[in-house]
């Protein structure tokens, strides 16, 4: 807020090359006391190298970073946090069997050898009572949702008094509520003196948050601006180097005959009397909190965690859904929301990874042909425009949005009829998403029904036929297009 | 280049410099004559590894192998030797040994791919179980007396007229092993299955493989490896014996996978490589007797080696992520 504040954390010519690219190439920006600071830029602009040379877990070729004045020179992690510097992860690494209490001190124990519970949760409750926010302390982290782990890992950066805090892609599993209690304490930090790196590819939040935003691309600082000098279509064409006309492919086509329809669906207390139809030709979106059941509903009808309740109609017979593998010969296929966990499988090349589902389409009696596996292989990554060496590097090497085109590519060339999509774009840039939507479009029209849950409520409104809203486990309800704004999905998910 | 490529040529580097150092120290080393016998004595080792190679290929391990070798050829021997050690007898002897091996892998597979108890856990309870149960079958007798006919392979030598010099025959079955084993890992949904499982098993499960049932059938090629070398072994010492590689044969397998660059977390590695991770250990002890080394100096520097593999590996093999 401070306009002339000094430079609390000042980065100056970063450069850092790996043996194949060169990942920053100068990049400066200051960041002040009392303010949030966004930095924005596809994947593959140079943020998580930028982030991991302030975190301290990479060193540049060249170029300082002072705190404070004072530069920064070599040192781990552990060092930075210790100076003033603390990062909390995309990733979350928290350890899921211990409770809040224990993660939030872990590597930073107060008192001496001896654990001290008294000391640890009176510290811990303070620290929460800072942000403003309750949670259980002896809980362990695995029952919390991902909005209250997110905060456990603020709480984690805040134990250690930390000056300058990098926030790295906190919303990307946020739903809009818990994004509200985030931004508010993202706020409450920088009031405090603190300043704040935030990361999103969500431009609408940096509007939000940020008191001035940073665009990078291609390894360079294109713009430092205060957030109320530009607009979003300012930013997205300084991040890709070029104006996007069009956000969303129209929707302009009727979808056909039902294809699908769930009744009583139903798991544990995840979610219970969940009903709807698909049609053939179908965008059908699903909006909600986090924590709404969106994703037991897709896990569930994909076989990975089969309901326990409910009835299941595919194209007019009933069917029971008990593996990935049965929902796949049904035609019905999931791409998840956690591609590390659950979807990539990082050492194999693209094209293994790419056709890893639809393995029958080129083998007879178990042998493989690999030369139509390579064929289908491109076409499919082709159809997504998919930026990769070759279709022979690592899945692992590639960028989060192309490596979301390779699992998009696995899905489709299963040839499914029903495609449930869990947060297609999360962590996916603005050129990839882009690609995404056009592909997600052309699949729909095609005849195949989709199934769409996202948390970025813009994406759902913008591709769906139709919304289904929902809330703690249950449908809440079901809008048109024409009825589905911002005000009445949340109206239904609140 | 890719993380895969780099590893593949970290290792002919290593494999390069061995043959280099082992022949300055050892001028016998790259003689015909030296090699078939080093060629010849890991032929148990290879056999055991490459059945290993698929199973730690899916991040599991097999500490079983060297005991299931002793109780399928005590079984396959027993059989044999009951039906009268003629040649239609040593076929019956040659299938029960393969068929008892399958069948163990398979049990121990299905404990884990069923059941969800590690690889580790399992196997080395079938480490004890086999070993006994060798010992209990033949009363702790070893089967001896085999035919020359059964031992035909362990020591035997074909196409002596053809080259002058022979080749073991031991050697062509292990080579013919290792070159099907290889295929499948790269030509059949099978093995394009066991990477994706070593990879990420819950990505392989949603992808629709069979995790479950490749899962076994990996334990169970396993088992029928480590047959093949209990027969190996057998038909060379002309009997079955309950204590047959009880020398810790099972661990010199691991040290062939991971000598081989297979990663023991699954996702990485491949059968050919386990075979030049066993002809690398090979090689090194006889060398190292050249130099007057005794064995338990060998045993600290075949470890080194394997600890070096590994460091190398690591270093070479990953990419930046």
């Amino acid at each position: 807020m401070n306009d002339a504040g000094p430079a609390l954390l000042a980065v100056r010519d970063l450069t850092k090359s790996f043996p194949s690219v060169r990942a920053l190439d100068g990049v400066s920006f200051d960041v002040r006391a009392g303010e949030v600071h966004a930095l924005v830029g596809e994947n593959g602009a140079g943020k998580s190298t930028l982030l991991k040379i302030l975190a301290g877990a990479l060193a540049p070729d060249s170029g300082t970073v002072a705190l404070e004045g004072r530069p920064l020179r070599g040192g781990s992690p552990a060092a930075r946090r210790r100076a003033g510097i603390a990062m909390v992860y995309q990733e979350l690494p928290l350890v899921p069997e211990m409770t809040v209490v224990e993660n939030v001190l872990l590597g930073n124990e107060p008192g001496g050898f001896f654990v001290r519970p008294d000391l640890r949760r009176r510290r811990v409750a303070e620290l929460l009572a800072e942000l403003g926010v309750r949670l259980p302390l002896d809980a362990p982290v695995r029952i919390l949702g991902a909005g209250e782990r997110q905060l456990v890992e603020i709480a984690k950066a805040l134990a250690v008094n930390a000056k300058v805090l990098l926030l790295d892609e906190p919303s990307a599993s946020l739903g809009p509520s818990d994004f509200e209690r985030l931004a508010a304490i993202v706020r409450r930090l920088a009031s405090r003196g603190a300043g704040v790196v935030y990361i999103s590819h969500r431009i609408e939040e940096i509007f939000r948050v940020a008191d001035r935003v940073t665009v990078l691309r291609d390894g360079r600082t294109v713009s430092t601006d205060a957030a109320g000098s530009v607009d979003r279509a300012i930013v997205i064409e300084r991040m890709v180097g070029r104006s996007l006309s069009e956000e969303y492919p129209a929707i302009d086509w009727e979808p056909g005959e039902p294809i699908l329809a769930v009744e009583g669906f139903g798991r544990g207390a995840a979610f219970d009397g969940v009903a709807f139809t698909m049609r053939r030709g179908e965008i059908l979106g699903v909006a909600g909190l986090v924590g709404a059941g969106r994703s037991d509903v897709a896990m569930a009808l994909s076989g990975a965690r089969p309901a326990g309740r409910g009835r299941v109609r595919l194209r007019g017979e009933d069917v029971a859904i008990r593996s990935p593998a049965e929902a796949l010969r049904l035609g019905i296929g999931l791409l998840t929301e956690d591609r590390r966990a659950l979807g990539l499988v990082p050492d194999r090349p693209v094209r293994e990874n790419a056709t890893l589902a639809a393995i029958s389409r080129f083998s007879s009696f178990g042998w493989l042909d690999l030369g139509r596996e390579r064929s289908l292989a491109k076409e499919a990554l082709d159809a997504l425009r998919l930026r990769a060496p070759s279709i022979e590097s690592r899945v692992a090497d590639l960028s989060g949005g192309n490596q979301q085109k390779v699992l998009l590519a696995r899905l489709w060339l299963r040839r499914p009829e029903v495609l449930v999509v869990d947060e297609p774009t999360r962590g996916v840039d603005v050129g990839a998403r882009a690609e995404i939507y056009a592909r997600l479009v052309e699949i729909a029209r095609a005849g195949a029904a989709i199934l769409l849950i996202s948390s970025d409520l813009p994406e759902v409104l913008g591709l769906s036929h139709r919304v289904l809203v929902m809330k703690r486990g249950r449908v809440a309800g079901l809008l048109e297009r024409s009825a589905a704004t911002p005000d009445a999905v949340m109206r239904l998910a609140a | 280049m890719s993380p895969q490529r780099r590893s593949a040529l970290a290792l002919a580097g290593v494999a390069f410099a061995f043959l280099a150092t082992f022949s300055i120290i050892d001028p016998a080393f790259l003689t015909v004559a030296n090699q078939r016998n080093v060629l010849q004595q890991i032929g148990a080792t290879v056999l055991l590894g490459t059945g290993m190679t698929l199973v730690v290929l899916t991040g599991g391990i097999d500490l079983a192998v060297a005991s299931t070798a002793a109780l399928s050829a005590v079984a396959g021997a027993m059989a044999a030797s009951a039906a009268g050690f003629g040649s239609g007898a040593l076929a019956l002897g040659v299938v029960v040994a393969l068929a008892t091996g399958a069948a163990v892998g398979t049990v121990q597979g299905s404990i884990v791919a069923l059941a969800g108890v590690p690889p580790f856990l399992v196997t080395l309870a079938g480490l004890t179980v086999l070993r006994g149960a060798a010992f209990l079958l033949c009363d702790g007798v070893p089967v001896a007396n085999f035919p020359e006919a059964a031992r035909g392979i362990g020591r035997g030598f074909v196409l002596e007229s053809w080259l002058g010099s022979s080749i073991p025959a031991s050697l062509v079955v292990v080579v013919a092993f290792v070159a099907a084993a290889e295929i499948v890992l790269r030509r059949t949904a099978f093995g394009r299955s066991l990477y994706a499982i070593g990879g990420n098993s819950e990505a392989a499960r949603l992808a629709g493989l069979p995790v479950r049932r490749d899962l076994i059938a990996a334990y169970a090629v396993s088992g029928l490896a480590a047959a093949a070398g209990g027969l190996l072994v057998a038909s060379r010492q002309g009997s079955a014996d309950p204590k047959l590689a009880r020398e810790g044969l099972e661990l010199d397998a691991v040290a062939a996978v991971v000598l081989g660059g297979t990663s023991l977390s699954g996702g990485r590695g491949s059968a050919i490589r386990t075979f030049v991770g066993a002809w690398l250990i090979g090689s090194l002890r006889p060398v190292l007797n050249h130099l007057g080394v005794e064995s338990y100096g060998q045993d600290v520097a075949v470890g080194l080696v394997i600890l070096a593999a590994a460091l190398l590996d690591r270093f070479m093999g990953r990419g930046r992520d």
